[in-house]
């Protein structure tokens, strides 16, 4: 599951994130997204801003769940993934506060709509696995969420 | 029931901030609104629901309403998704 490969390997992960402010947690959701020695560009936190600043925080897609995104020219897709040890509010009216950031930088609009989203949201959709990811601290933690997920989603073929 | 076959013609698909925009329309509705794609569907008032399915350019999907307001909730959204270029 593309999802889980990126964000597991890669380590590209914070839980329990002590985050003062919107601002903060996207910059901590974009800087995961850059890997040692990767010397492709990445959309990240400026175009964020710019993006956020022209549409309002659209992204905060539910209550407490913002899911910041976009396409570049990556060989790889890439997630990252924070949560929050106190929730933050990112300005939106009915969503806020924030207390997980799912930040994905796909390499095409297929792999955006098609795979991590629908896997991402078959997560969020799931009170039991969404109740989990707001308490866990450890990547044992994450894993079996990612584990559970994983068989949801087979279950669902 | 109304229900209506539409082509998704934006090169993007229903991507999330569209996908938005389309609840806040249904929202607007008493009657309860659905799309289709393939076997599985949603309801277009929970934006998880419809990102869920994973709807691109070229996918054939089916909008339904049962209710009082269903013709006119229905054509909604469906101009919406045929209109929409972003």
């Amino acid at each position: 599951m593309e999802l889980r490969d990126y964000i597991l390997n890669k380590n590209a992960f914070r839980l329990n994130a002590d985050i003062k402010n919107w601002k903060e947690a996207l910059k901590t959701c974009t800087d995961l997204l850059h890997t040692a020695n990767s010397t492709e560009e990445l959309p990240c936190y400026k175009t964020l801003l710019q993006r956020t600043e022209e549409y309002g925080p659209y992204y905060v897609i539910a209550p407490g769940i913002a899911m910041p995104h976009g396409c570049s020219s990556v060989k790889t897709t890439r997630c990252s993934l924070v949560t929050l040890a106190n929730p933050v509010p990112f300005g939106h009216q009915e969503n806020d506060p924030v207390s997980i950031i799912l930040c994905i930088c796909a390499k095409s609009v297929h792999d955006l709509n098609e795979k991590i989203i629908p896997q991402a949201m078959a997560l969020f959709d799931n009170k039991t696995l969404l109740k989990k990811l707001r308490t866990i601290n450890t990547k044992a933690e994450l894993s079996a969420i990612f584990e559970e997920l994983t068989l949801l989603l087979e279950s669902e073929l | 029931m109304q229900s209506v076959n539409i082509t998704v013609k934006n090169p993007a698909g229903l991507h999330t901030r569209p996908v938005i925009d389309l609840t806040k329309l249904a929202q607007a509705f008493k009657t309860d609104t659905f799309i289709k794609k393939g076997n599985k569907q949603a309801n277009v008032k929970s934006p998880i629901k419809v990102l869920k399915l994973g709807i691109c350019c070229g996918d054939e999907i089916t909008i339904t309403g049962s209710g009082s307001d269903e013709t006119q909730a229905v054509q909604v959204l469906v101009n919406y998704i045929e209109n929409l270029e972003e």
